[in-house]
């Protein structure tokens, strides 16, 4: 889905376009929406300790496409999770990038 | 070594012997050594006397007697560097009066963590830290001792720099909610709700239950020049900005000192151990691994000097970060530039 064309898509319920030569983007004010509303559900699953916004990693590369970034204590192999831990690759056009950080704790 | 040079050396030697008294004499001066003569920026293999001043002054400023001399006896030259204020190397986890930013701080009852920076508030100076620093997580008292360095770096209470002034509490989600107006309007909706038969039920929030944006405190010195306003490694604050994804950003702490990193992520909703508490944290700002424990309170800067965060806590990979105007705005606090 093109950068530009994202809010009549999302305005008309679409979901993509063929032939679409740009890279898909979405704005920030996007990622924004998106995350205010499924943060909650995020933050529940299981090991996960944060939810952000940055920029998408690709094959250790920082690109330039903004996603949510899903911090777990540790990834655990899909098999070990139930379903509902599961975190989903994608929400509303947003990419959903999965990092681990360790436990997070307060520095003194 | 040739013959030749190790003869030259040695009467170098002699002659800054000779002459070390008299060079002392003139201003600026800290160190007089002997060293290979610069030239155009080249170091030649020509030994000379090399006197270090701490800053290099035109010499229209000068005194004739003032003037260092460009040769000394049997043709000995002089060169003269500029090597600023020579000290005893201190680190970070030292006693240090006055003390700076990124030096070990801490509440008596802590271990250590950072002294930030400083803060303007009602026209008075305060450290600027957090609250888990100099406020023990919500366990202490305004007044309460703050030493410089950290009761785990040796300070006692003859190291007390400040006094606690007042702290943001951590909302650790486990207090009771207490708001008598908005408890009787929950009640009154819902006998409203009740009556009309609906199944909803309204429920109040002052805010997100166990939500927090900073983890920070004030604590006033016991007089205001035993602070300096300068951070070690990064200079005195330019001033405030906001720091946004990408930014490239540095501290000065307690274990790590001098880091740099970038913003890796903004908007971060993030859960935090406090020992065995955890408390929620939202729109804070992620930056890679440049921190361990103890950098906690740490000014986080850009890349040119503007504060942009307050550092509190971190993983293996990761280290968060307070944005810089949630902690001026929860303490109506300005940084002291």
């Amino acid at each position: 889905m093109c950068y530009n064309e994202l809010s009549l898509a999302r305005n008309s319920g679409e979901g993509g376009f063929g032939g679409c030569i740009m890279t898909p983007k979405v704005t920030l004010d996007w990622v924004r929406q998106v995350k205010a509303k499924h943060e909650g559900m995020l933050l529940s699953k299981r090991n996960v300790v944060g939810v952000g916004i940055g920029f998408r990693e690709k094959g250790g590369q920082m690109t330039d496409e903004m996603a949510l970034i899903v911090s777990v204590t540790k990834k655990l192999p899909a098999g070990e999770l139930s379903a509902a831990d599961q975190i989903p690759t994608e929400i509303e056009d947003v990419p959903i990038d999965v990092k681990e950080v360790g436990e997070i704790r307060a520095l003194d | 070594m040739n013959a030749a040079l190790a003869n030259a050396i040695d009467l170098v030697r002699n002659v800054r012997q000779e002459y070390v008294e008299f060079l002392f004499g003139k201003p600026n001066v800290r160190t007089c050594g002997v060293g290979f003569k610069e030239s155009g920026g080249v170091v030649t293999d020509e030994p000379c006397v090399v006197v270090g001043v701490t800053k290099k002054v035109p010499k229209a400023q000068l005194t004739a007697q003032e003037l260092l001399p460009k040769v000394l006896s049997q043709d000995v030259k002089t060169d003269v560097i500029e090597v600023g204020l020579i000290r005893a190397f201190q680190g970070p986890t030292d006693r240090w009066r006055p003390a700076p930013g990124g030096v070990s701080i801490g509440h008596y009852a802590i271990t250590a963590g950072t002294l930030g920076c400083l803060v303007a508030k009602n026209g008075q100076t305060y450290i600027l830290s957090n609250n888990h620093v100099l406020a023990n997580s919500n366990d202490a008292k305004a007044g309460d001792a703050i030493l410089q360095p950290g009761p785990h770096d040796g300070g006692t209470m003859a190291d007390q720099i400040a006094a606690l002034a007042e702290f943001v509490a951590i909302d650790f989600g486990d207090a009771p909610a207490e708001c008598g107006i908005a408890t009787a309007v929950e009640q009154l909706l819902n006998a409203v709700a009740k009556a009309m038969g609906s199944r909803h039920r309204i429920t109040t929030f002052q805010e997100a239950p166990g939500t927090n944006l900073v983890d920070c405190a004030l604590a006033l010195p016991t007089s205001p020049d035993i602070v300096s306003k300068e951070i070690l490694n990064i200079g005195v604050p330019k001033g405030v900005r906001e720091a946004t994804l990408g930014t490239a950003v540095q501290k000065s702490g307690r274990t790590t000192g001098h880091t740099t990193g970038q913003i890796i992520q903004i908007d971060l909703t993030v859960q935090v151990a406090y020992g065995t508490r955890t408390a929620t944290f939202t729109d804070q700002l992620m930056a890679g691994a440049m921190s361990a424990g103890g950098d906690s309170g740490s000014a986080v800067l850009d890349d040119e000097g503007y504060v942009v965060g307050l550092l509190f806590a971190g993983s293996e990979t990761t280290t968060i970060i307070n944005p810089i105007q949630a902690v001026l705005d929860a303490l109506n606090a300005q940084i002291v530039t």
